[in-house]
């Protein structure tokens, strides 16, 4: 029999279950089957205990509640009905909870011992939506970010959790810079939403403006309501960038103080900033490895950073310096030719520069194509050949 | 001789058709991936299409009709959007050569996936924020994709989409 469960945790366990989570819109009365996956992608032998809870855990119903995993199993799908009642008060979510509970090979305890297991459980909710009287719409704004001067796309999700439709749905966006100031508004074009459906409004801004953080506050009129929604977005890239490096005053065998001009174009301030260089010779040998004191920027702040490299020991000759660049949760990194004399550090270095990357064609996604035609000409040349000899 | 000529023109027309029919499929741009109707764990889709412009504009919408779509201005025949995208189901299509796709549909779904790599230690190998509970905690943490977290070696732990 199971009593209880020892402590030993399990070397790796891993669990998973997907979708994480099922929306449904309310009706008297549903009744329907649904499902999910448990997923054991480290191909462990486990038992998976599942059960429900929270307030919809006696609408849920299921056949079996251990389900056995082998080393083979990758995944189970599992199934489970709901019978929703006859009414479900208040308005809005309610949630349900089924709990997959991962329980070790060896979990049950010989009669008259306890164990106690410390076990990894993961979750399949289940959301139950319940429409509202009249007209309700739950707000969500999401943005597709851009670089400067290219547009910045705003969607207004717009759901009607409302048991009436609605007719008609605007939004006015306004986008405020670094001080709060609103330097543009934004208009969307109409839109109409059923009941418990969803709509989206899209309105395009042309991001004049310098990279950095911006905020929109969109206000949604709907049938004579107002809502409203917000979002934090982004144009273009935090980016600090190097400007210029110097060593002074150098002489081989002695320390070399590198001077680097840093420059935050992010109209916000930047803490941690920091350089860590390495430096490799013509073998790809590793000669040093040093970083800079990191300082915190202001928004469109230019300053330096100090790094310092003892030299003794250093040969004259053609280097190769690897910079990283580290400010925020970013790094950004670049190679430096660098020649390294008597009394100089000569660094080949281009000041500015990066952009943001995008995917590249090559051959390989024409290459479906390109076997089709390959194949299509031998066949007709095969046809040919063939009418041919028999004309023959 | 006759019969030998009227093979030969068949053979011809056969071979003038297939041509065709490949030029003109050449000249579309083809969508490949994600394949229509699949399903993805991967919050950043890729998108792979044929086609021989060089230049591309990529539109991701959540409804068939692209009424309000996103669109990425893309050089090459190959995507990755920048951002996550929610859960749910899309469609997308591509515009290039002076012709458009058909719109193919994809579904990004939630995977909630915790691994105990150690005693005491958790790892969110799902696609999700976490919400974690721990016999050892008070209250809930919110652990992101790839996070880690420390708990006692002898904590139940509970973990759903945030």
């Amino acid at each position: 029999m199971m009593a209880a469960v020892m402590l030993s945790a399990q070397n790796a366990s891993a669990l998973g279950v997907t979708p994480g989570r099922s929306t449904i819109d309310f009706e008297p009365g549903l009744e329907m089957t649904k499902t999910f996956t448990i997923t054991n992608n480290e191909h462990r032998k486990f038992n998976a205990y599942i059960y429900a809870e929270e307030e919809l855990a006696k609408y849920i119903s299921f056949g079996q509640d251990i389900i056995e995993f082998n080393e083979s199993d990758n995944s189970k799908t599992f199934t489970y009905r709901m019978k929703l009642p006859e009414r479900l008060e208040p308005p809005g979510d309610h949630w349900g909870k089924i709990v997959v509970m991962e329980l070790p090979a060896g979990w049950e305890a010989p009669e008259g011992e306890t164990r106690i297991i410390a076990t990894v459980a993961v979750m399949h909710q289940v959301r139950v939506k319940v429409p509202y009287p009249g007209k309700f719409l739950q707000l969500d704004m999401s943005v597709q970010e851009a670089t400067p001067k290219e547009p910045v796309k705003f969607f207004v999700k717009l759901y009607n959790l409302g048991k009436e439709d609605i007719a008609k749905a605007t939004a006015s966006i306004d986008i405020l810079g670094p001080t709060n100031d609103v330097i543009a508004t934004i208009e969307t074009e109409p839109a109409s939403i059923k009941s418990m459906q969803k709509g989206e409004l899209m309105a395009v801004w042309n991001a004049e403006v310098n990279p950095g953080m911006y905020h929109a506050s969109a206000t949604v009129r709907y049938d004579g309501e107002v809502g409203k929604t917000e979002k934090t977005f982004y144009v273009g890239n935090m980016l600090v960038d190097v400007l210029d490096i110097k060593v002074k005053d150098f002489s081989l065998g002695s320390v070399a103080k590198f001077d680097m001009l840093v420059e935050n174009k992010w109209n916000q301030p930047i803490k941690n900033v920091y350089a860590h260089m390495r430096i490799y010779d013509k073998d790809d040998n590793k000669v040093a490895d040093f970083k800079s004191a990191s300082l915190d920027m202001e928004a469109y702040e230019k300053a330096h950073l100090y790094a310092y490299w003892d030299t003794e020991g250093i040969q004259e000759g053609d280097y190769k310096a690897k910079l990283e660049l580290h400010y925020g949760d970013r790094v950004t990194e670049r190679e430096i030719p660098t020649k390294i004399g008597l009394e100089s550090i000569r660094m080949d270095f281009m000041g500015g520069g990066s952009g943001a990357v995008t995917g590249e064609g090559d051959l390989l996604s024409q290459y479906p194509i390109i076997l089709l035609v390959a194949v299509l000409i031998a066949i007709n040349l095969a046809w040919f050949m063939y009418f041919r000899k028999r004309g023959k | 001789m006759k019969v030998k000529a009227i093979e030969l023109a068949l053979a011809n027309l056969l071979i003038l058709g297939l041509a065709i029919a490949v030029f003109a499929s050449f000249g579309r741009v083809q969508p490949f991936y994600p394949l229509n109707g699949m399903v993805t764990y991967e919050r950043a889709p890729s998108f792979e299409w044929s086609g021989w412009s060089t230049d591309y504009e990529l539109l991701i919408d959540d409804s068939p009709d692209f009424t309000t779509p996103m669109t990425y201005h893309v050089r090459g025949n190959r995507f990755r959007v920048p951002d996550n995208l929610e859960f749910g189901t899309y469609w997308w299509k591509v515009k290039g050569d002076g012709t458009e796709s058909e719109p193919k549909q994809f579904t990004v779904e939630s995977v909630v996936a915790l691994s105990r790599p150690e005693k005491d230690m958790i790892v969110n190998r799902g696609n999700t924020e976490l919400l974690v509970r721990s016999s050892g905690l008070a209250g809930a943490v919110v652990l992101g994709v790839n996070s880690t977290l420390e708990v006692g070696v002898d904590d139940n732990v509970l973990a759903e989409q945030k």
